[in-house]
């Protein structure tokens, strides 16, 4: 059968290798600027003037304060903010890659709004209380996001083949009636709960360290699923017939993909409610520097999403709403409120969304 | 069966076949054998169930009736995995992602010979380098293939097929949406494959003279049904050409390869049944 290595010339090196390594340093390099920058700068809600910092420095009681309040507060947050942008970007690079669409996203498996109904149902109607363990919430958002998840695929696979355009459909069908459950949740609940509104936009403000411990157990578990689903989702993405032909089981292929992103999905919205966009825009900025393949494209996009959530959240600290009507002198009628991550994140994803679809053929 | 034999067969052989879409039945009874180290053209006239004969070859499809053995093995007992390394299928029309190169499509193709985290052993590389230097895209490895011209793009998905290295090559309308040009450098790929490496191909082809150009053996598909099934001297007849076809043609030698030639010259009076 095989003619031989000796007759083929060699292959030219791939440019797109060396490209995703550059990229994958920038990238790692400004996650660790973002990092540095949020803990060390800014005022957000603690209301540490960077000559407040210095200051605060200088003075050795308060240097222990301030190392406290930042580190404390502000590196859970970074923390958080890098574990959930990961997770998500990841699942969106193997769903847009899974359903052979760019506009697909963490939301379309009904992960994410699962996720945030079943906590804002808890909230409003279930027995939570202030004793609550701290990872009661997780639980409950992670079981609800992985239900609407098995949901969307049971759905689809009991009308036939899960084929993506079933599952995208289905998928936005279902976050539909989710997302009217959670309006109704909040509008029987008694008094409006700035808590439950933060949930379905997302925020990484309620970060702590036992949080992040736990977000992190969840990164944990979706790792190796989808680092084993990548090989399968680059394969799927050549559409079906091109996939069986080559060997995959395509039905068991396509599932075990579906579970890897709903893990990573539910491991971070269970944590910090619907923030969205990142999961569509991370692989986006980075394919066209590291190609399609997976194997470079997911760990580039994941630094990405990290970079991305944590500038969103570096951002809501540091652009409220509050501080530019301040700048305009305008304070007085401006609730000082810092708004969730997820606002920042779908100013800069919304844009992003019409360019893309402007792209599109 | 094949415990027996000393030496398996690279053939592809469908039986008693019958097929189709939940209710609409395709295939009726279809016998169709690709022949080892032949070239098997899969001819008939629109929504006669070429393609869909060859997505049961393929295993794409199952037959509600019939068997398909690939290399002696009945199909349907196979792993998906173990009949992609007996028969490779390049089916039509396939789109490719965009930002996807040359090199990354074609890597696709060792699937069912890589380990389960899909890492490249030295075996793949070189069939993937061989692969793409026989359809003669060494120079283009790095292009995205969504950038390709149609002839290079339909290049590239037969790298991925060839880059299974499977004995049996399964391809639906290799010629589609290319110009004269490209369709002959394809088929002229295709037998300079069958010739050099003792492939046994089976393709779905839409043009008559191309079957009879390149092809050893044809078989003649009309609305479900083998009508007509040998070399191409013997199947390609006048009466065939006005009956299934509803052309009103000569067949003449071709003056360079002795193979039939069909000349055209009027659309036949159409039956009420077609």
């Amino acid at each position: 059968m095989s003619t031989g290595g000796e007759s083929s010339p060699p292959l030219p090196a791939d440019p797109r290798v060396r490209q995703t390594r550059l990229l994958v340093v920038v990238l790692a390099v400004s996650c660790v600027v973002m990092a540095l920058v949020s803990v060390w700068w800014g005022t957000g809600q603690l209301k540490i003037s960077p000559i407040k910092a210095i200051d605060t420095l200088l003075d050795p009681e308060g240097a222990s304060r301030l190392a406290e309040v930042s580190v404390d507060n502000r590196l859970s947050r970074v923390t958080m903010a890098f574990g959930v942008g990961i997770a998500l970007a990841v699942a969106g690079a193997l769903l847009q890659t899974l359903y052979r669409n760019p506009l697909a996203s963490p939301e379309i498996t009904g992960v994410t709004q699962g996720s945030v109904v079943a906590v804002v149902c808890y909230l409003v109607w279930g027995p939570a209380g202030a004793g609550d363990a701290v990872w009661v919430l997780p639980v409950v958002g992670s079981v609800g996001g992985l239900a609407a998840g098995l949901l969307t695929w049971a759905v689809t696979r009991l009308g036939g083949k899960l084929d993506p355009l079933r599952l995208i459909l289905t998928g936005v069908l279902l976050a539909g009636v989710l997302g009217s459950i959670v309006a109704l949740a909040i509008i029987s609940a008694e008094a409006l709960d700035q808590d439950i509104v933060q949930w379905t936009v997302g925020s990484v403000g309620t970060a702590t360290w036992e949080r992040v411990g736990i977000l992190f157990v969840g990164v944990a578990i979706a790792t190796p699923i989808g680092v084993a689903a990548i090989p399968y989702a680059n394969s799927l993405g050549l559409g079906d017939d091109i996939s069986q032909g080559v060997g995959l089981n395509v039905n068991a292929a396509r599932s075990l993909v579906l579970v890897a992103a709903a893990v990573l999905t539910a491991s971070a919205v269970s944590l910090v409610g619907g923030i969205g966009f990142v999961g569509l825009i991370a692989p986006h900025l980075v394919r066209r520097y590291t190609g399609a393949d997976l194997r470079r494209l997911v760990p580039a996009a994941a630094l990405a999403g990290a970079f991305l959530v944590s500038a969103a959240d570096f951002a809501s600290r540091n652009l409220r709403p509050n501080d530019i009507a301040t700048h305009f002198g305008v304070s007085e009628e401006v609730n000082p409120i810092t708004l969730p991550t997820g606002v920042y994140m779908a100013v800069v994803g919304a844009p992003f969304f019409i360019h893309l679809l402007r792209r599109l053929p | 069966m094949n415990a027996l034999t000393e030496t398996v067969v690279s053939d592809l052989r469908a039986a008693a076949i019958d097929a189709g879409y939940d209710k609409r039945k395709v295939l009726h009874g279809v016998d169709c054998t690709a022949f080892e180290g032949k070239v098997t053209a899969l001819v008939g006239p629109n929504g006669s169930g070429k393609s869909t004969l060859l997505k049961v070859c393929a295993g794409l499809l199952a037959g509600d009736a019939g068997t398909v053995t690939v290399c002696g093995n009945d199909i349907t007992t196979m792993k998906t995995r173990e009949v992609a390394t007996r028969l490779a299928l390049l089916p039509q029309g396939p789109a490719t992602p965009p930002f996807m190169t040359v090199r990354d499509l074609v890597e696709q193709g060792r699937f069912a010979r890589v380990g389960p985290m899909g890492m490249l052993k030295r075996q793949d590389h070189d069939a993937v380098r061989d692969a793409i230097h026989l359809v003669n895209l060494t120079e283009f490895v790095n292009r995205d293939v969504d950038a390709l011209s149609g002839g290079e793009r339909q290049r590239a998905w037969l790298a991925l097929a060839l880059a299974q290295e499977t004995p049996v090559l399964a391809l639906d309308e290799p010629t589609t949406f290319l110009d004269i040009g490209h369709q002959w450098e394809v088929l002229e790929l295709v037998r300079r494959l069958n010739d050099q490496r003792g492939l046994t191909v089976l393709m779905v082809l839409h043009d008559l003279n191309h079957a009879a150009s390149f092809s050893d053996h044809m078989v003649v598909l009309q609305q479900g049904r083998v009508v007509a099934d040998g070399d191409p001297w013997s199947v390609l007849t006048v009466d065939l050409l006005r009956d299934v076809f509803g052309v009103e043609a000569s067949i003449v030698p071709d003056p360079r390869t002795e193979r039939p030639l069909i000349v055209p010259h009027a659309a036949a009076q159409r039956q009420v049944a077609d």
